[in-house]
């Protein structure tokens, strides 16, 4: 008797909370309504969508109370009270800046070097009008492809592969910026990467892609003294270090660093080759005409897709220009420099000329370098 | 009797709900908390107790302060006092966690807006990336919402933070473009698979050729100067 007297009590007082909540919600949704009807800010367009959607969960919550179905009632009344405290947040003016306020080593920390990281470097390759290989512009996607991956793991709670991909994402970005900063001649100050690499492997990785880089620099001093086979093992040195990266993505951490290693004895090979042959070797010509008949070939292939009207004769200056500079490249390696620059001369003007046929809508003309 | 939707599979399943909760909690504090709330749990599967007993306890227990009365009122072994102790700071914390969480999704929420305004205003440019970001950003501001509904504060601070990542990564695109754009050059670099124009093709490969000729004549003054 007494227990079914106490169980009347509480579902009395139940309703009594809740009749109460109601009346509380629909009169803070008509009074928030009325002070967002005089605004048309920014502001008070999100704190609307709040209110009315208060609003729906009020008529539910209000369903559900008829029905005396107290649990789904007082489930919609803290959702509609929730979504009017939103509002009322959003209403008043906050100028102040959103503060993330992560952990200093924590994942969601590097997750945010990652972010600046990336945005600086296409400021930067954009304001100093950067030249990219196709490499490097794949490679730039790969990173932004790796951030929403690290992002998206992040959001699973997946921390481990999170920080592996943030991390893999970040030295492929530093190995961009490098290839970026030697083939423009340039700097990109603007770029700051976390000094901080996290696990060994990607400080083995990271050594090697700065080895790369100031091989780099030294073949770019050296000029043309450096020979194919230098090249070519540096070519593999950069292959190995893509792997390392995809290792340290994949959370392979010995296949990370067994990569880096042979990386680093390619790199480090090639660059001994450099010095045993800088004061011997001429001008090494066919890498240069290989190359730059490479460029020239996928360019008279992409100028026969788009058929334009001066494509034959922009075809006869790109082949006049091909042969100037292969000229050049003998006269140099015959050590006859003055020949050498009059012939890369005239090889640029055909070049130009042959753009400006093609890209320009003036008439075009000689222009030097 | 009033029309009482639960039945004691349902209330059972609502009561893993809020063990789900505790659980989250525990990690605050030692091991105590989660103990007591299996072992409710277990009790209350087996139990042989009534529907509106069962309605009422689980009432009882929506409320998270409420639930710490409801331990005190059972049996000695099943809730120690240190354990309701724990269970009321614990209370305490989540509900401080809670109003950061309200907090910072509110403004969270401006800032996409405003993103989105921004973007939509932009004649000059759509870059897709600021898209995706606003759209991925926009999931995790949904689900963290969710997560607070849900009562579980901590993921929804966890999924904030994504969302403002999501957020600042759009913005930051969308900044460098529009000073791209007002510089006058509108050279923009694309971090996303899209398929380069045929004629903006052609001036870059035609800018290689140069950089590469540049790059041979520089050598050649090299030589020359030693």
């Amino acid at each position: 008797m007494l227990n079914r007297m106490k169980l009347r009590y509480d579902d009395w007082q139940l309703r009594r909370s809740i009749q109460k909540r109601l009346e509380v919600l629909v009169n803070s949704i008509t009074q928030q309504y009325q002070s967002l009807k005089e605004r048309d800010d920014l502001c008070a367009t999100v704190a609307l969508r709040h209110v009315e959607r208060a609003d729906r969960n009020y008529k539910h919550a209000l369903e559900h109370y008829m029905e005396e179905d107290f649990d789904q009632c007082d489930e919609f009344l803290e959702k509609g009270e929730l979504h009017l405290h939103f509002a009322h947040l959003q209403m008043v003016p906050n100028d102040a800046d959103y503060q993330s306020d992560f952990a200093e080593g924590s994942l969601y920390c590097l997750l945010e070097s990652f972010c600046e990281a990336i945005t600086q470097t296409k400021m930067a390759i954009e304001y100093n009008n950067c030249v990219l290989s196709d490499q490097d512009r794949k490679d730039l996607v790969s990173v932004a492809v790796l951030f929403n991956q690290a992002l998206k793991a992040a959001n699973q709670s997946e921390t481990e592969s999170a920080t592996s991909t943030a991390e893999g994402g970040l030295l492929l970005l530093h190995a961009t910026v490098i290839n970026i900063n030697v083939d423009n001649h340039e700097r990109l100050a603007e770029i700051r990467l976390p000094k901080k690499a996290g696990s060994k492997a990607s400080l083995k990785a990271k050594e090697l892609a700065d080895y790369i880089h100031d091989c780099k620099q030294r073949f770019e001093v050296d000029g043309a003294f450096v020979s194919e086979t230098a090249r070519s093992h540096l070519g593999n040195a950069e292959r190995n270090l893509r792997v390392s990266i995809q290792r340290l993505i994949e959370q392979d951490e010995q296949g990370c660093e067994t990569a880096a290693s042979g990386g680093m004895l390619e790199a480090k090979f090639a660059e001994r080759m450099v010095e045993k042959t800088a004061q011997t070797a001429p001008i090494a010509a066919s890498a240069r005409v290989e190359d730059f008949a490479h460029l020239l070939s996928r360019l008279k292939k992409l100028l026969k897709r788009t058929k334009t009207h001066q494509h034959d004769s922009a075809e006869k200056h790109l082949a006049a220009c091909h042969r100037y500079f292969s000229d050049a490249i003998s006269e140099a390696a015959r050590n006859n420099l003055s020949e050498a620059s009059r012939l890369a001369r005239a090889a640029y003007l055909d070049l130009d000329f042959a753009r400006q046929l093609i890209v320009s809508k003036e008439p075009p003309q000689y222009l030097d370098v | 009797m009033p029309n009482r939707r639960s039945d004691k599979e349902t209330l059972v399943q609502k009561l893993a709900g809020l063990h789900g909760i505790w659980s989250r909690l525990k990690g605050l504090y030692d091991g105590g908390i989660n103990e007591q709330v299996d072992r409710l749990s277990q009790r209350l599967k087996q139990s042989t107790a009534t529907k509106p007993e069962l309605q009422q306890k689980l009432i009882a227990a929506q409320k998270l302060a409420q639930a710490t009365t409801q331990l005190e009122k059972l049996p000695q072994d099943y809730s120690a006092s240190d354990c309701v102790q724990m269970l009321r700071s614990a209370m305490a914390k989540a509900h401080g966690k809670k109003a950061i969480a309200v907090e910072r999704l509110a403004k969270l929420q401006v800032i996409h807006a405003q993103l989105i305004k921004d973007y939509e205003t932009a004649t000059y440019r759509q870059s897709p990336v600021v898209a995706e970001a606003i759209n991925c950003a926009s999931d995790e501001l949904h689900a963290a919402s969710a997560s607070l509904f849900r009562q579980d504060p901590e993921d929804a601070l966890r999924l904030a933070g994504i969302s403002w990542l999501h957020i600042k990564f759009g913005r930051q695109i969308f900044d460098a473009e529009t000073i791209e754009h007002l510089l006058g050059e509108s050279d923009y670099l694309e971090l996303n698979d899209v398929q380069v124009p045929l004629d903006k093709l052609i001036e870059r490969y035609f800018r290689e050729l140069e950089a590469e000729l540049s790059k041979f004549s520089q050598a050649l003054k090299q030589s020359q100067a030693s």
